[in-house]
């Protein structure tokens, strides 16, 4: 039996399997080990000559899983590895590496997994301290870590990718990493941590850690199995992990058992009112802000989508006149006037409107004039566009508009045009013709007057009943008065 | 389905509309299909073979690679990790042939199902 020094690393190793594959010795032949521990067992002797100059077809791999399980702590990795390598090469096992479950082929791959494992866990666990500038320039930075495996050679290029520009130095029992100046160096082991001494971040990263910790998603188990108890020593957080445990179960208890707090009202300011007009339409259930001042209403009646109606009129009219009016009139809906022009009452019906506020004796100028629909609803009639009727949804959809330029108007009367008008603010129970005149509806306004709309004096064909409705009409208009 | 190429009616029979509350839908369908057991470890096709109750996907795309080097043994089915009580009713190995009582009678699914567990009454 002859004693084989593995070297320090796969490069060692290989050149010595070589030799050894070279001179035919056989697995049970060869013991691996450190020179330097004389064996009882093997004599240190020099490899015999080869046998032969064949060379050896290896497949790759091989060369990757070697590669890995080279760095386990097991003193039977070389023994194993070379074990594998003799028999794909000599005992014409060719694709030993492909059954999976052969015991040597599992025990090496298990060793390549947990050397993976380590290095990640390296990756992670690694934590520096500053122990200040060199004159360079460059940030000078010292971590301490003790891996199980001989991953510090594997772990190093993820630190010196993501460190390049600052110096750093990583020591372990098991080597140290030195990167200075852009070059990376390596040297052996020490025993003891050489900064012990915490820099200034280290309290801060651990009141962020406290911090950020989250008492209601812990999982124990979980979370020592991604981050394995081992490890705690070197990390500075870990000294809050138990306390930070133990507070979870009481502070999710707490958190359970406080009571929901109200919600706020929305708060009334040009900020959201703008986002409100930029985001969601009205249609998801955001009404207008309630005591919006009536400028800021007509901008965002606009971009209201509460029902389909907006899609064919040409624009939104919002009510027009004075903010401080005292009377309040509520048409059906734009015409096609009002909705070419973008003002309520300005065609035919408003023409007419006026006519008998005159008569009445009421100042149109002081009053302020809206509808209960806000967009014009129509069907092509040839080249005309002829009025419909808004149905119930729509006139409900656009009743918050209304209602918002009823609080911010709050007129002592209020004068309701036919029974589209009537029937969103009073209800489907009104008939203009039964209910005609003044209601009793204190929470609307002080005054209530339900008359017809104007546009329907207009559909009388017969001239008689015309004039006599249109009387009718302003006697109601007079109501207002007084 | 999409990985055991399972077809709906399979899973769910016209006999069976209700998934097993004991058991996972692949073992009812082994049961229920008896006939189609016990199959060669060495030979059956990888879509049979990913019926077996006990072997997932993953491994038999693992067996499939060690089949075509070796015979496959009851040791290399430990070593894959994978629950021999499952699956010996239902495989053959080179080394093992389910008894002709196994995969009769209605002990199986005794045998077969979980033990119903305990549950915590104050849990968090």
């Amino acid at each position: 039996m002859i004693q084989v020094d593995p070297g320090y690393n796969f490069a060692d190793w290989r050149e010595s399997a070589r030799g050894l594959l070279e001179a035919d010795l056989s697995p049970d032949q060869v013991l691996w080990e450190k020179a330097g521990q004389g064996s009882l067992f093997a004599e240190a002797a020099p490899l015999p000559a080869p046998k032969s100059a064949i060379t050896f077809q290896v497949p790759p791999a091989f060369v990757d899983l070697a590669r890995a399980a080279i760095c386990h702590a097991d003193l039977q990795r070389w023994a194993l590895l070379y074990r594998i390598l003799w028999r794909l090469v000599k005992c014409s096992e060719k694709h030993l590496l492909e059954i999976v479950s052969d015991p040597d082929v599992v025990r090496a791959r298990t060793m390549a997994k947990n050397v993976r494992r380590e290095i990640h866990k390296m990756h992670a666990f690694v934590r520096f301290r500053k122990i200040g500038e060199a004159e360079t320039g460059r940030e000078r930075y010292v971590a301490w870590f003790e891996p199980e495996h001989e991953v510090i050679a594997g772990a190093a290029p993820f630190f010196r990718d993501r460190f390049a520009n600052m110096d750093w130095s990583i020591f372990s029992p098991k080597g140290c990493v030195h990167w200075i100046g852009g070059e990376m160096r390596f040297t052996p082991g020490v025993a003891k941590n050489p900064c012990d001494s915490p820099d200034e971040l280290e309290e801060i990263w651990r009141t962020y850690y406290r911090n950020i910790f989250n008492p209601t998603r812990l999982k124990e188990k979980m979370m020592k199995l991604e981050m394995p108890r081992r490890y705690w020593k070197n990390l500075p957080e870990a000294t809050l992990i138990p306390e930070l445990i133990q507070a979870s179960r009481t502070r999710t208890q707490d958190m359970l058992e406080e009571p929901g707090r109200d919600l706020r009202p929305v708060p009334n300011n040009r900020y959201l009112r703008g986002l409100q007009e930029m985001s969601v339409p009205y249609g998801d259930g955001i009404a207008p802000v309630e005591k919006t001042p009536l400028a800021e209403l007509t901008r965002m009646v606009d971009a209201c989508r509460a029902c389909p109606l907006w899609e064919r009129a040409t624009c939104a009219v919002f009510g027009k006149g004075p903010e401080n009016a005292r009377l309040m009139i509520v048409g059906e809906q734009p015409g096609d006037r009002e909705d070419l022009l973008g003002q309520p009452f300005v065609g035919p019906a408003g023409q007419l409107l006026d006519r008998a506020l005159a008569e009445a004796g009421v100042d149109r100028s002081t009053a302020y004039v809206t509808n209960a629909v806000k967009h014009f609803k129509w069907e092509a009639r040839g080249k005309l566009r002829l009025h419909k009727n808004p149905d119930r949804i729509e006139v409900e959809a656009c009743k918050p508009w209304l209602l918002a330029e009823l609080n911010s108007i709050a007129p002592a009367v209020l004068i309701l045009l036919g029974g589209t008008a009537a029937a969103s603010l009073l209800g489907p129970k009104v008939k203009v013709t039964r209910d005609r005149g003044l209601i009793d509806a204190p929470h609307l306004a002080a005054k209530v007057i339900v008359t017809v709309h104007p546009s329907f004096l207009l559909r009388i064909p017969d001239e008689e009943r015309k004039r006599e409705e249109y009387l009718r009409f302003v006697n109601d208009l007079r109501l207002a008065l007084g | 389905m999409r990985h055991y190429g399972f077809d709906v009616g399979e899973i769910l029979p016209s006999d069976a509309p209700n998934l097993d509350l004991r058991i996972d839908p692949k073992l009812a369908w082994a049961l229920r299909n008896r006939q189609e057991f016990p199959m060669n470890v060495q030979t059956a096709p990888r879509a049979r073979l990913v019926r077996v109750p006990g072997l997932g996907v993953r491994n038999v795309d693992r067996l499939l690679q060690i089949r075509r080097h070796t015979f496959v043994r009851l040791a290399d089915l430990t070593r894959l990790r994978v629950s021999l009580k499952k699956v010996m009713p239902f495989l053959i190995t080179a080394d093992h042939f389910p008894a002709s009582g196994l995969l009769d009678g209605d002990r199986l699914l005794a045998r077969l199902a979980p033990r119903p567990q305990q549950m915590e009454l104050f849990a968090l």
